[in-house]
């Protein structure tokens, strides 16, 4: 049974490599068991999580207090299917609206704790020069790259004058970052695929 | 006694999140009123047309993704902003009588995004040319999702890729699935870590906020206008407190970083 794992897992990186040449049956083939497979795997742990976080506490406690409140979200999950109705699709709005809400909460509380108060007290500690010993400007050097980027991203004046010159500095230091970033990620990426190399030839090859 | 009362070192957040709420809900207040905000030109944006164009010419579907995010999380935002710009796609392929390929990974994003593309149409004239089969849910599982849209993206020679919302790993295989395809691509996402792919990958790219002022720019709604002034002002009020903490700080005095470290940490 293992082998007949690794030979699948194997002819499905195969196949998913092929698109690198052109989209392709093989390609297509292993596009589709994916995709399925997902399906059915969500299928699966969506009526796990259900019966595990929803009904179980609601009418099978067991010796647990019984959870009433947790009709409200049985009820928001059964109106998510009024969509199907002609006349109730409206009704799907509701349950909807929470979701959005609740994202919405979730997205205020960590837009103005950690993007933009955290970001502003660790810029203002800084001095303006010498924190490390052989580049005393490197400080300098952090603040003009928040205040460049955030004039980048003011968007209620044309970018002339003073304000061309702070969104360059902006930019600039925006891309060295994303350089940076790019340069970490392919690594990241070139570790991934030595490991799937690394099955082909070791585990389905068994060369390595 | 404010101990007591409060968890004092998230004070400036409460006080901070509630200055915010009024100044926007003011703001939004003049906005309907009449009251013009001015937004500048983002680049990015304009590219949507010239590869919706470009589509056009060619006689291919543009294919639009909204991005990855569910609508519970805190990159919800993303995906909404991602949205207002489908309906924009969406008036254009519509006056041009372009095909529109929604992809979906989010089951509870794909009747958002049937309904904006729907009321596009309606709103161009032509609700006949409405089609729900091209408004697709692939996977709610990353890759399969991923797969999926390059597959779609090759198999239907799509002109115009447009991506707009929050990515994690899989943006760079759209982006590269594209080009494979010979689109034109226009990417945006505030998540910075998938940012460099985008920019490396892609002809045009919305740089994180540019995201969130892209709907109100290219609705000019003026709720949306509001908010991004709003934000503007914020903008400001970090750079002046930046230079007076660093000022500060430079000169020994440190009673403002105190107050920070004690009451916004």
């Amino acid at each position: 049974m293992e082998t007949l794992g690794i030979w699948i897992g194997a002819l499905c990186t195969l196949a998913i490599f092929s698109y690198l040449l052109r989209e392709n049956p093989f390609f297509r083939t292993a596009e589709h068991l994916f995709i399925g497979m997902a399906a059915g795997i969500g299928i699966f742990y969506g009526y796990q999580s259900i019966v595990t976080n929803a009904w179980n506490p609601l009418f099978n406690p067991g010796d647990e207090p019984r959870q009433w409140f947790m009709i409200v979200p049985l009820v928001l999950g059964v109106l998510l299917y009024t969509r199907f109705l002609k006349k109730g699709k409206w009704i799907s709005r509701i349950p909807l609206g929470f979701m959005v809400g609740v994202g919405s909460a979730l997205a205020i509380r960590g837009v103005i704790g950690a993007s933009f108060m955290n970001q502003i007290t660790a810029t203002m500690s800084l001095p303006l020069w010498g924190v490390m010993s052989k580049f005393g400007i490197d400080s300098l050097l952090f603040i003009l790259g928040v205040l460049g980027t955030l004039i980048y991203f003011y968007f209620s004046r044309e970018q002339k004058g003073p304000l061309k010159v702070g969104a360059s500095i902006g930019k600039w230091v925006m891309m060295i970052a994303f350089g940076a970033s790019f340069g970490n990620t392919v690594m990241a990426r070139m570790s991934l695929l030595v490991g799937r190399i690394y099955y082909l030839l070791g585990e389905w090859l068994a060369i390595l | 006694m404010l101990e007591e009362i409060f968890v004092v070192n998230r004070l400036v957040l409460f006080v901070l999140t509630i200055l915010v709420a009024v100044v926007l809900l003011v703001t939004i207040r003049q906005a309907k009123k009449g009251k013009k905000f001015f937004i500048r030109r983002i680049a990015g944006l304009e590219a949507i047309d010239e590869a919706v164009g470009r589509a056009t010419e060619m006689g291919r579907p543009v294919h639009f993704s909204p991005g990855i995010a569910a609508l519970s999380e805190e990159t919800a935002a993303q995906t909404l902003a991602g949205l207002a710009v489908l309906g924009y796609v969406a008036r254009l392929t519509a006056r041009y009588d372009t095909d529109l390929i929604v992809t979906n990974r989010m089951p509870e994003v794909l009747p958002i995004t049937e309904e904006v593309v729907r009321q596009s149409y309606l709103a161009e004239g032509k609700p006949e040319s409405y089609n729900p089969d091209n408004i697709l849910f692939l996977s709610d599982e990353q890759f399969a999702y991923a797969a999926g849209c390059m597959g779609i993206m090759a198999r239907e020679k799509v002109a115009a890729n447009i991506m707009m919302g929050a990515f994690w790993a899989e943006s760079l295989i759209f982006a590269e699935g594209g080009f494979i395809a010979g689109s034109i691509q226009v990417a945006g996402t505030a998540n910075t870590h998938q940012l460099p792919f985008f920019i490396a990958a892609c002809d045009y790219c919305l740089i994180g906020e540019e995201l969130f002022a892209a709907g109100a720019y290219l609705s000019q709604e003026p709720m949306q206008v509001a908010g991004i002034k709003v934000q503007d002002w914020g903008k400001l009020v970090a750079a002046v407190l930046i230079l007076i903490g660093t000022i500060t700080t430079t000169c020994k005095w440190p009673v403002i970083i105190d107050f920070f470290s004690r009451y916004a940490s």
